[in-house]
């Protein structure tokens, strides 16, 4: 499975609805499928599984939108680039 | 007192917490308002913790009750403690218990409150002195109101945090003289991942509490704040009474400061 793929498996787990699929484009904060503690879960999920750190700045709520642009931060993160 | 690389430790506010010497009263006070009980639990108190306590330097256990308003979901919540001593341990069944309403003497009154933006303005003050101030004007979504003897002492352990020092706009001048008068600005802070827990701490001078806060004032003693880790934010802070404990799918570790008038706990979570 690639990163992608681990995040939304992740989060289908996490969020638990039947009737919602979570894909690369699900729209995670907008629509309020997250709150603050579930985000806190996520980024300690993406940082055991990806082997990444994400400090503070690394919180943009842009990259945190959607499966697809968590899987480029973690990507961003790994090759060592700095976040946005 | 630095952060590190200037980069924030905490994330934002999680909630308020206080002693109470009736934990069935006071909740059904706030039930009342309209706050629903989110989880309760009974936690052992580290020895550390005890020093950080006035009343009760002998509790064993303390029982959380954790409450928050239906529209706060993913912000900002109210945290009811009452702390045994240890003949009563662990606490089981009803929450309060005569000896330990007899033996908690009231100790400097409410040092916090709260203020929160609403479409209605209220003012409620529970029976342990907590208060919560519903505002309508309010530029910021929460501002807490600590008492202090020492404005740049706690004022520097909020900078060390990531709090940014700025002065009240007009509107919150408005709105603030009339709640602490003389003030004229605050410590803010807000992630933008995480903007229903942007808080602004408000420290008004206070010169007659003798000694160090403790965690088991009544009313609202101490904030809670989040923060992703609780390792770097120790090596900026002596921590004390750092305590882990499992609630539902989550871990929670935390730890205290007390300063000149601010307590502050610092809470993380994670998958277990």
């Amino acid at each position: 499975m690639d990163v992608e793929n681990e995040i939304i498996h992740y989060l289908d787990e996490r969020i638990n609805d039947p009737s919602l699929k979570v894909d690369a484009q699900t729209s995670l904060i907008a629509k309020g499928l997250l709150d603050s503690l579930d985000l806190l879960d996520l980024m300690e999920f993406m940082e055991r599984r990806f082997q990444i750190k994400l400090d503070s700045a690394d919180l943009n709520p842009d990259d945190f939108e959607n499966p697809g642009l968590l899987a480029a931060l973690v990507h961003r993160k790994a090759s060592g680039l700095k976040s946005g | 007192m630095s952060t590190a690389k200037g980069t924030p430790l905490v994330l934002g506010l999680s909630h308020l917490f206080g002693e109470t010497l009736n934990m069935d009263q006071r909740v059904s006070y706030w039930q009342a308002q309209g706050l629903l009980i989110d989880f309760s639990l009974d936690l052992p108190v580290p020895e550390e913790k005890r020093k950080r306590l006035l009343n009760n330097q002998s509790a064993r256990w303390a029982r959380l009750v954790y409450m928050r308003f239906p529209s706060s979901a993913g912000g900002w919540g109210l945290e009811f403690v009452t702390h045994a001593p240890p003949e009563q341990a662990p606490l089981r069944g009803t929450c309060v218990d005569k000896n330990v309403e007899e033996e908690i003497k009231p100790s400097v009154g409410t040092a916090i409150r709260l203020a929160v933006q609403a479409p209605r303005p209220a003012k409620w003050r529970d029976p342990d002195g907590g208060e919560l101030i519903f505002e309508t004007r309010l530029c910021v979504p929460t501002s807490v109101l600590v008492k202090t003897p020492s404005i740049d002492a706690d004022g520097a352990v909020l900078e060390t945090l990531g709090f940014v020092h700025t002065p009240f706009s007009v509107q919150e001048m408005e709105l603030l003289k009339g709640l602490c008068p003389g003030v004229g600005g605050g410590w803010f802070f807000q992630s933008p991942l995480f903007p229903q827990r942007a808080v602004r701490v408000v420290l008004e001078p206070e010169s007659r509490r003798a000694g160090t806060p403790k965690v088991d004032d009544l009313g609202f003693s101490g904030i809670s704040l989040l923060t992703k880790d609780l390792d770097e934010v120790g090596r900026h802070l002596p921590l004390a009474g750092r305590q882990r404990f499992r609630l539902d799918s989550r871990e929670h570790e935390v730890a205290f400061y007390g300063g000149q008038g601010l307590v502050v706990e610092m809470l993380q979570v994670r998958l277990p």
